[in-house]
């Protein structure tokens, strides 16, 4: 490489100047200077004309308008003074005259300090108008301090004929000379501002005449000065000229000493360092030729190395595809063609080959159409189809070459087969959100279908319907045959609920044996008919394990949006209603509705007192004496639970002991309950002759409850409680639900001597069948039926069977709410054993029990 | 032993003649600070827009008082804040009437006994809730205090008024004539006691009797008889019929109009009728008829607010330095002398309810209602508004315009001094009713009797019209509130 042609030192040496020169600068700024001189001299000469105009003008106008404004400033206070003093008598309200008052002395005030100066000026130029004027307004200014005065006298009248004669004439006059006044002043002002006009304009010419001979001569200077600069620049230009086309390159000529000069210095110079740089480049050239052999050798290497990478793509398992910009297939490895089934064809087709399923496809398929087209990077997975009929699902994966300037180059297609782990994914995914026994939506799914459905109803402005279903029977036939009887007879229930809905709503097990349908309905009525269809679907025996068993569901429903507009409440709303179908006696559907609510809301602000009342002492035991029939002599009594709350009073039993029954509370303050009971009665017993039996309930809940026998027995020993003085009462409810359990542990009872009653007989089943099938002592019969025994006979044939009944089997009778002699000595004569009720006495606390009976056990009825 | 009802007015006007006297300065102006400073931040804040206007519904006797002398109390708030006033001048009717028709003003004069009906039909707004917010009391001190706010403020537990006027009635009488001593022989000749400054309203009837010389200019007494505010010169009579003092209605809204002290309370505003100048029962001659011939020395005696005092101490006034204004006589009830005035104009400033600038006319009263720029607006000549602070009591503006004696007699009255008015929801219906019965007796019509049982009957029909319990309840509010003050 050789080095840039050195300038000639003849170009390089700098040029010397004479200190003196005349450059272009100079003679530019000479020129504007003297320009600028011209034009300033124009524009002060021109002010200075222009300004005395304006002056004349307006001093002229000034000396005219000024008296205007005056005798117009005395027209107006003159008229405000008129208008107050006229106004003045019709102040409707005498407060507000002194305001008046003082507004009309201002203006008078005002009206003599304006006019002083003005009557000076006057008297010069017209003095007889001054006089009048003068002579005028004094008798003006004197009516009007007399109407002021009048006005602070409150005399009105008085002010008012002055205002109306009086003065009238004296501002009549001063308004007429005020006037002359103004006419005449107008007049000279007009002549006056012509004369000034005249004299501006004549001022205005001359200003002009001077401007265009100083711009004249200015523009002659600075053509002369351009054309002399204009011939030596062409000179400059020429040159160049043929220096650019390769002619004649000798220096041009220079003359002058200034910047045009230099300019010709330096042109010469340029042109010998040009002719020095033509022989650097074809030096250049060759040495080009030179690194062009070198990169040709190493293309050759690159060649190999590609040929490697391709045999590396050739031989991996993921089908590739490579097509030009254009599309032109290129390229494409055998794992390509084993993938998709079909040899590469030559054109990549901007759709993919047919899809196995063709409706859940046509996104991912637009969307690679969509990449494909605009050439960008994309992957989705797809189930495709072979041309033999296998399908296969694929990972697809677009990715486009690009050249270092970003245009695409080629387009990488990549065809992965992953059936093997989408038939795992799916396999998971159906485990997460389908039952695995009844093949119905799991709990999660059912949620997530509920919000569809929701969402769908409320885009669509109409209902759906949750049903909460629990099968009444399933924990009796689950325990008794066992858990694959049990699971046998879910998944015939599953089936008999999907038999009854359309395929497009959903049934959904939640777990155990709660069911849930979802249903997207036009009206309430539509949830009426399909919770009646299923329980007409559920009226047919199941056949389990080659037997017949009944199973009838208990349907809640709740309606979107009516009842809540959130699937979790909509589930809970549904979950309420369920339960008072329950309540309501099982195998039928309640609708969900705001007393459901608010019920369930007491319940529970209930069962929130009630969790700490026993430790906070509001719970007590009461007792009702239980009294011999034939003598009314005192031979027990009932304990009775009794709740008495700081704020709510006291609290009914049919209202707290159902809730805490539910809420699993009565297991704690039933043994409670009992513990009292026994220590009380043990401390009576003596005082009753050694006999005094203690009733105390139990609930079914203490039934299922683990240790119940173990508990009573514990509280037999920790009392002394002699056998069969300890009674425990039953309902019929607790036979029906555990008979087995229930039996075992009254045969348990039995031994350790405690006795078991079964209470409110009359109201339930009342079968034989059950007083049979348990070890009973006792049976109570329900007040209900003794309270209508003097009145009707239907009651009274039912008592005295279930008496005979009773005697038959050996039970001990109670009759229960006696409350009249006429019922004590009925039951007495039909040999009940013992009467309860306020004819005797109510439950009252031990205290008052221990008064009233424990100290006085023989009391007759009508002592009570 | 002087009784405690006695005592207890006795030490009010003790307290209020030394709040007068010994009080020092009042720290004024904070009250004002406060509202021009509440301004500039609504300005700031942009809730308001700078510039912006409040319209002041005021009649045409209350602008020197509310604008100043030469609108220099308006320039000063426009000043401060911006905010523009723009006066509208309002008809002289009751103020109901002018707000039913102009629903632009934001700030208007409303007289005590209006505001029950005012707030009953919804046309003006409460202000208890814009004090609380900027923390505005209606302080009573006694240093720049209000002279008892709740009499001027309050419509039961609601307050809905600010006092800016204090309108007590006291009796002006003619002291050069009193002072005459051949006029206190003839006196004393006629009537068997000294001339002097009458205790009852009989003794106050002799007084103008004997001062009644129509043949030489003078009448005995030139009390306004005009049917509208009739009820003003008749109040005051009725108050002090009855010991503490008389009660219109009883517990069930039953009138008590025909009782004999309301009976002789109605005889004794009919007897002065013959005493007054001619024509004093006709339509249209209130104030702006008796005023002027007292002020022209025309009559003995005239009852008014001290509004009068202003007029009558002005410089055009033939009375100025010879007139006095004296407590009202009373009634003689059990051997004691009961004495009860009553509030009767009152040009106090009530937001209305279409009010567009509420909060900005309530600030702007606040401004205008402080010790300071209160003073300055009382002190000017001309105007309705009459002192309603006790530092306006001590101003020397204040005083000469209404001379010191007066202001004494006037500070002490507001011991005796009853709510205008009923107090009650149909305020308007009952005392036009009133009105138009005592203008029938003062005209010989009718006699007192029948008027005060016309009257009575008129008043349970409007009771059972505006619904019983509802005014029995109104009533026992009222009551509770001001019935056992005396």
């Amino acid at each position: 490489m050789s080095l840039p042609h050195a300038p000639s030192p003849a170009a390089a040496a700098p040029v010397r100047r004479s200190p003196f020169r005349q450059s272009l600068l100079v003679r530019l700024s000479i020129m504007f200077a003297l320009g600028g001189l011209l034009v300033a001299a124009i524009l002060v000469i021109g002010n200075r004309v222009l300004e005395d105009a304006k002056q004349r003008l307006e001093n002229t106008v000034i000396r005219q308008v000024q008296p205007l404004a005056a005798t117009h400033r005395l027209q107006t206070r003159s008229h405000e003074l008129r208008t107050l003093e006229l106004e003045l008598p019709t102040v409707r309200d005498v407060f507000a005259l002194p305001q008046y008052a003082e507004r009309m002395q201002v203006e008078i005030e005002a009206m003599t300090a304006e006019l002083a100066p003005f009557l000076a000026v006057l008297a010069s130029t017209r003095p007889d108008d001054a006089r009048r004027l003068e002579r005028h307004w004094a008798n003006y200014r004197g009516d009007l301090q007399e109407v002021i005065h009048l006005a602070g006298k409150m005399d009105l009248a008085a002010a008012e004929a002055i205002t109306s004669t009086r003065t009238r004439t004296a501002h009549a006059a001063i308004s007429s000379i005020l006037r002359e006044l103004v006419s005449t002043t107008e007049q000279a002002a007009t002549e006056a501002y012509r004369q000034a006009r005249e004299e501006q304009q004549r001022q205005q010419r001359f200003f002009l005449m001077l401007s265009l001979g100083g711009f004249l001569f200015l523009a002659a200077g600075l053509v002369v000065f351009a054309r002399s600069l204009s011939r030596r620049l062409r000179t400059v230009r020429d040159a160049a000229s043929r220096l650019a086309a390769g002619e004649h390159r000798t220096p041009i000529a220079i003359s002058g000493d200034d910047e045009i000069s230099d300019l010709g210095q330096a042109f010469n110079a340029m042109q010998e360092i040009v002719v020095s740089r033509e022989r650097s480049l074809r030096a250049a050239q060759e040495e080009l030729e030179d690194r062009v052999a070198q990169r040709t050798q190493a293309l050759a290497t690159a060649n190999a190395r590609l040929w490697m990478l391709s045999q590396a793509v050739e031989q991996n398992p993921i089908g590739v595809l490579i097509a030009s910009a254009d599309r032109r297939v290129e390229y494409a490895n055998a794992a390509y063609v084993r993938v998709t089934g079909r040899p590469a064809d030559t054109q990549l087709a901007s759709a993919l080959p047919e899809a196995a399923d063709p409706e859940r496809s046509r996104e991912v398929d637009a969307e690679f159409r969509a990449a494909l087209l605009a050439a960008r990077d994309w992957d989705g997975e797809r189930r495709s189809r072979r041309p033999d009929g296998s399908e296969y699902w694929e990972h697809l994966r677009l990715v486009t070459m690009r050249t270092e300037q970003g245009r695409p180059e080629h387009l990488l297609l990549m065809r992965e087969d992953i059936t093997e782990r989408r038939t795992q994914e799916e396999k998971v995914a159906y485990q997460a959100y389908y039952d695995s026994l009844t093949a119905l939506p799991n709990r999660t799914l059912a949620l997530d279908r509920l919000q569809q459905a929701t969402g769908r109803a409320a885009r669509e402005g109409t209902m759906c319907a949750v049903m909460f279903i629990d099968l009444d029977n399933f924990k009796q036939i689950n325990d008794t045959l066992g858990h694959v009887a049990g699971d046998e007879l879910l998944c015939q229930a599953s089936v008999r609920l999907r038999s009854v809905i359309r395929a497009e709503d959903t049934v959904a097990r939640l777990g155990g044996d709660e069911f849930l349908i979802i249903l997207g309905i036009a009206q309430a009525s539509d949830a009426d008919a399909v919770a009646a269809k299923i329980i007409q679907a559920f009226t047919p025996p199941f056949e389990i394990e080659g037997r017949e068993f009944a199973a009838s569901p208990s349907i809640g429903v709740s309606l979107f949006p009516d009842d809540g507009n959130d699937p979790s409440v909509l589930l809970r709303n549904a979950d309420l209603a369920m339960y008072e179908a329950k309540d309501a006696g099982r195998n039928t559907f309640r609708f969900f509705n705001q007393k459901i609510h608010d019920d369930s809301v007491a319940r529970m602000e209930m069962e929130r007192e009630l969790r700490g009342a026993l430790e906070r002492g509001e719970l007590q035991v009461h007792f009702q004496p239980l009294v011999a029939a034939r003598d009314c002599r005192l031979v027990g009594a009932e304990a009775l639970l009794r709740w008495n709350h700081p704020v709510l009073g006291r609290v009914p039993p049919d209202r707290f002991i159902p809730i805490a029954e539910q809420s699993g509370l009565i297991v704690t303050i039933g043994n409670w309950v009992l513990d009292e009971a026994c220590a009380h009665a043990a401390r009576w017993r003596e005082a009753c002759d050694g006999e005094f039996v203690i009733a105390v309930n139990v609930s079914p809940r203490q039934f299922a409850a683990p240790g119940l026998v173990d508990t009573i027995r514990a509280c037999v020993d920790r009392h002394a409680i002699p056998r069969n003085q300890l009674e425990i009462e039953v309902t019929e409810g607790l036979l029906i639900r555990n008979p087995a359990e229930v039996r075992e542990a009254m045969l348990a009872l039995e031994k350790i001597g405690v006795t078991v009653a079964l209470d409110d007989f009359g109201t339930g089943y009342s079968s034989l069948s059950s007083l049979r099938a348990f070890p009973f002592h006792t049976i109570k019969i329900d007040r209900s039926f003794i309270r209508d025994l003097s009145e009707d006979a239907e009651d009274c044939a039912l008592v005295v069977a279930a008496i005979r009944m009773a005697r038959a089997l050996g039970l001990r009778v109670v009759a229960e709410g006696v409350e009249t002699e006429v019922q004590s000595r009925f039951l007495a004569h039909q040999e009940s054993d013992v009467l309860q009720g306020y004819l005797f006495g109510p439950p009252i606390p031990p205290e008052d029990f221990v008064a009233d009976w424990v100290h006085n056990p023989i009391r007759r009825a009508s002592k009570s | 032993m002087p009784s405690r009802k006695i005592l207890v007015p006795l030490f009010a006007a003790a307290l209020c003649a030394s709040a007068v006297l010994v009080a020092p300065a009042a720290s004024a102006g904070e009250q004002a600070f406060k509202a021009v400073a509440a301004v500039r931040k609504l300005i700031a804040s942009g809730e308001v827009p700078a510039g912006s206007r409040l319209t002041l519904g005021f009649k045409q006797g209350n602008m020197n008082a509310f604008l100043g002398n030469d609108l220099a109390l308006q320039k000063e708030w426009e000043s401060l804040t911006g905010i523009v006033l723009d006066v509208l001048i309002v008809p002289q009717q009751p103020i109901r009437e002018t707000l039913r028709s102009t629903p632009d003003i934001d700030i208007a004069v409303a007289r005590n006994h209006e505001y029950p009906d005012l707030l009953a039909d919804g046309l003006i707004t409460e202000v208890g809730p814009f004090m609380a917010e900027y923390g505005y009391r209606f302080d009573d001190n006694a240093n720049d205090g209000y002279i008892r706010p709740e009499l001027q403020s309050r419509v039961g537990e609601r307050t809905v008024a600010i006092p800016a006027d204090g309108d007590v009635v006291v009796l002006y009488l003619r002291r050069d004539l009193m002072d005459d001593a051949q006029e206190q022989a003839a006196f004393r000749k006629a009537y068997g006691r000294p001339l002097a400054v009458p205790k009852t309203w009989a003794e106050y009837e002799e007084l103008v009797r004997f001062f009644h010389r129509p043949a030489q200019g003078l009448y005995g007494v030139a009390e306004e008889r005009d049917e509208e505010g009739a009820w003003m010169n008749w109040m005051p009579r009725f108050l002090s019929s009855a010991a503490p003092h008389a009660e219109l209605f009883d517990e069930q809204m039953r009138p008590r109009l025909t009782t004999p002290g309301a009976v002789a309370a109605t005889e004794s505003y009919v007897a002065l009728v013959k005493y007054s100048p001619p024509g004093i029962t006709d339509p249209g001659r209130n104030y702006n008829f008796t005023l002027p011939l007292f002020a022209q020395g025309k009559a003995f005696a005239t009852m008014n607010t001290i509004a009068g005092a202003r007029m009558f101490n002005s410089e055009g006034s033939t009375v100025r330095g010879k007139f006095v204004a004296v407590s009202l006589p009373g009634t003689r009830v059990d051997n004691r002398i009961v004495r009860q005035n009553t509030l009767i104009y009152g040009n106090n400033l009530v937001i209305p309810k279409s009010a567009r600038n509420a909060r900005l006319a309530f600030l702007y009263a606040m401004w205008l209602t402080d010790p300071d720029v209160s003073t300055r607006s009382i002190g000017v000549a001309g105007g309705f508004a009459d002192p309603y602070r006790w530092n306006h009591l001590r101003d020397a503006r204040v005083r000469k315009i209404y001379t010191p004696e007066t202001l004494e007699t006037f500070s002490a009255e507001w011991a005796v001094t009853q709510p205008a008015g009923t107090g009650l929801r149909g305020d308007a219906l009952y005392l036009a009713a009133l009105d138009r019965n005592l203008t029938a007796a003062a005209r010989g019509e009718i006699g007192a009797q029948e008027a005060m049982s016309r009257t009575a009957t008129e008043w349970e029909q409007i009771t059972e019209k505006l619904g019983r319990a509802e005014q029995i309840r109104q009533w026992a509010e009222f009551r509770r509130q001001f019935g056992k003050r005396q």
